[in-house]
C-alpha cells in the first residue's frame, strides 16, 4: 500500500501561510521591510475581495487561464507530432536536435520583445511565447518515451495484425505515456513562466499585467494577490494533471515505495 | 502445411575493433542458420531442439516474419512469408503482455480492436475460462504469476485463431512445477483447437512430452527429425521415453552429457 501523505502535504501549505502572517505581523513593529511592502496574507485577500467587488478579478483569472489552456495544449499536440516523426526518423531528428538544442539554451523569454514586433502586442504573440516554452522542453520528453518503447511488445502487436496507426495508438503511445505525462508535468512550471512574462510586456489584462502595473504604483498587496493566484492556478492544473497521471497509469506500480514495504 | 525451404541468416558479427577510416571494411559475418530445409504437417505439432546460440529462436523470427531470411524461401499454406501476419500468432519467451492492458483487453485486443469482429465479448469469455483466469479478468499483468501471464500469452494468441502457432520457449522462466502443469494445458487447448504449432525449447524432457515431431538443431543445421511415437499423455519414466531423451541427449551435446543438463533431468523426474 501506497502511504497517503495528503494530509502532511496539506498541513504543511497552511503552516506555511501561518507562518507568513506571523512574519507580517511582526514585521509590523519591527519594519525587516518596510512594512507597506510586506502585506499579510489576510491583506491579501482583502486586496483580492476589493477587486471582485470592482468586478476586475474574474476577468483577469480568466484571460490569464485561457492563454494558459490555448498555448499549454497547442504546443503539447506541436510536440507529440514532432516527437514521433523525430523518433521514427533518424535523419529528420538529427537535423532538428541540433539547432534546437541552439535555439533551446536562449531563455525563451527573451524571445517575447521579438515577438512583439513580429507579430503585435495582441494574443497571437504571447500564444506562440507559451506553445514555444511549452512544446519545446517537453519535445525530448516525448521522443525518449517514444524510443524506449519495447520492441518485442511491437512485435506481439505485428503479430495479432496491427497496422501502423493501431500500433501507434496501442503499443507506442501506451507505452510513452508515463514519460509524456511527466514531461508535462515539468513543462506546466515553464508554461506559467511564459504566460507571466508574456503578459507583463504589452499587455492590457491578466495576472502578469497586474503585477507590472502594481508595481508602477507600488502597491504591494496587489502584486502579492496576483502571484498567489497564479500559483493557485498553477497547483490546480497541476493537480488536474496529477489525476489523469494517475488514472492513466494506473497499470503501473514501480518507483521506491513499489519496491518496498 | 508449412515448408522451409534450404533457408540460411547469418547477422553482422559486432567487432569491439574500430576500423581505421582507409581500411577495408570486412564484414564479419556470423551463420546462424545454413541450408535448413523443414516440411510441417498440418495440425502437426512440432518442437525445435537444440541448445542456445543453435539458430531455433532465428528459425522462429523468420517464420514469424520479424526477420528475413538471406537465402531460401519460407512458404505457409502456398503463400510465402512476408512479414509479420494475424495467421501465425507468437508466444513469447518473456510473455510480452501489454502492461497497459488488463487481461480481457489483453486478450481482446486482436479480436475487439484490430480485426473488429462483432463477437469479440464471446471469443474472450470463451478463452478467459479455458485458462482459468475469469477471476482475473480485470486484473493488469505485473499483479500475475509468471504462469498466469504465459497463459494469457497463450490464450491472446488463440483468441486471433492463427493457423499456427509459434511460441519461443514459452515455459523456460518458470518452476519446474509450473513447467510441467503449463505443457499439459498447452496439449488440452491443443487437443480442443487443433493447429500446427512449432515450439522452440532447449529442454529434451519439454520436447518428447509434447512433440509430434521434434526437429534437433545444432550449428546452423537440422541435425535430425524424429517423429514421437508415443501415446499422450507421455510417462517420462517408460523406457521409450528414456530412449528419446538419450538419443537427443547424444544429438545435441556429443557423446558427453554435461552436468547441468543431467542435473535438470534428474530433478524434474517424480520420485
Amino acid at each position: 500500500m501506497k502511504k497517503n501523505y495528503s494530509v502532511l502535504r496539506t498541513v504543511s501549505v497552511i503552516g506555511f501561510v501561518i507562518a507568513w502572517q506571523i512574519f507580517a505581523t511582526i514585521n509590523q513593529d519591527m519594519e525587516f521591510i518596510k512594512s507597506t511592502y510586506m502585506p499579510s496574507p489576510y491583506e491579501v485577500l482583502l486586496t483580492a475581495i476589493d477587486y471582485m467587488k470592482r468586478g476586475e478579478f474574474i476577468p483577469s483569472v480568466t484571460n490569464s487561464l485561457v492563454r494558459v489552456l490555448k498555448g499549454f495544449s497547442i504546443g503539447c499536440v506541436i510536440a507529440i507530432v514532432l516527437g514521433y516523426i523525430m523518433a521514427k526518423h533518424p535523419i529528420i531528428e538529427n537535423i532538428i536536435d541540433p539547432i534546437f538544442s541552439v535555439i533551446g539554451s536562449i531563455p525563451a523569454y527573451a524571445f517575447m520583445p521579438l515577438f512583439i514586433i513580429w507579430f503585435g502586442i495582441g494574443e497571437k504573440a504571447k500564444i506562440i511565447l507559451i506553445v514555444y516554452s511549452t512544446a519545446l522542453p517537453l519535445l525530448s520528453y516525448i521522443v525518449q518515451g517514444i524510443k524506449s518503447v519495447d520492441p518485442i511488445l511491437i512485435r506481439s502487436a505485428m503479430s495479432l495484425g496491427a497496422n501502423e496507426w493501431q500500433i501507434f495508438k496501442f503499443v507506442i503511445v501506451k507505452s510513452a505515456m508515463p514519460h509524456i505525462l511527466t514531461g508535462m508535468e515539468v513543462t506546466l512550471g515553464l508554461t506559467f513562466s511564459a504566460l507571466i512574462v508574456a503578459e507583463m510586456m504589452g499587455a492590457d489584462s491578466g495576472l502578469g499585467y497586474i503585477i507590472v502595473f502594481s508595481r508602477n504604483w507600488f502597491k504591494v498587496a496587489d502584486m502579492f494577490m496576483a502571484m498567489t493566484v497564479i500559483g493557485i492556478l498553477y497547483i490546480i492544473m497541476k493537480s488536474i494533471l496529477g489525476l489523469i497521471k494517475k488514472r492513466v497509469l494506473k497499470w503501473q506500480n514501480t518507483g521506491f515505495e513499489g519496491a518496498v514495504e | 502445411m508449412v515448408r522451409i525451404q534450404h533457408v540460411s541468416k547469418s547477422f553482422e558479427k559486432k567487432s569491439g575493433e574500430r576500423k581505421r577510416f582507409f581500411e577495408k571494411q570486412e564484414k564479419a559475418k556470423l551463420g546462424v542458420l545454413d541450408d535448413v530445409t523443414i516440411r510441417i504437417e498440418d495440425n502437426q505439432f512440432v518442437c525445435l531442439l537444440g541448445k542456445s546460440g543453435c539458430g531455433k529462436s532465428t528459425l522462429l523470427n523468420l517464420l514469424a516474419g520479424y526477420i528475413k531470411a538471406d537465402n531460401g524461401r519460407i512458404w505457409v499454406n502456398d503463400k510465402e512469408i512476408n512479414g509479420p501476419s494475424v495467421s501465425r500468432g507468437v508466444v513469447f519467451q518473456e510473455h510480452a503482455l501489454f502492461p497497459w492492458y488488463t487481461v480481457r483487453e489483453n486478450i481482446e485486443l486482436g479480436p475487439k480492436r484490430i480485426r473488429k469482429e462483432e463477437n469479440y465479448k464471446e471469443i474472450t469469455d470463451k478463452y478467459l475460462n479455458m485458462i482459468g483466469l475469469k477471476a482475473y479478468e480485470n486484473y493488469y499483468p505485473n499483479q500475475l504469476s509468471g504462469g498466469m501471464k504465459q497463459r494469457v500469452g497463450i490464450a491472446r494468441a488463440f483468441a486471433n485463431s492463427p493457423e499456427i502457432l509459434l511460441m519461443d520457449e514459452p515455459f523456460s522462466a518458470l518452476d519446474p512445477d509450473t513447467r510441467e502443469m503449463m505443457q499439459n494445458e498447452l496439449l488440452n487447448l491443443w487437443k480442443l483447437e487443433k493447429k500446427t504449432v512449432i515450439f522452440i525449447t532447449h529442454s529434451v524432457n519439454e520436447a518428447i512430452k509434447l512433440a509430434d515431431k521434434v526437429v534437433v538443431l545444432g550449428g546452423g543445421h537440422v541435425l535430425k527429425e524424429v517423429n514421437i511415437e508415443m501415446e499422450r499423455p507421455r510417462d517420462k519414466q517408460s523406457p521409450q521415453f528414456i530412449a528419446y531423451a538419450k538419443e537427443f541427449q547424444r544429438l545435441i551435446h556429443g557423446e558427453k552429457i554435461p552436468e547441468e543438463e543431467k542435473e535438470v533431468n534428474d530433478r524434474k523426474e517424480p520420485a
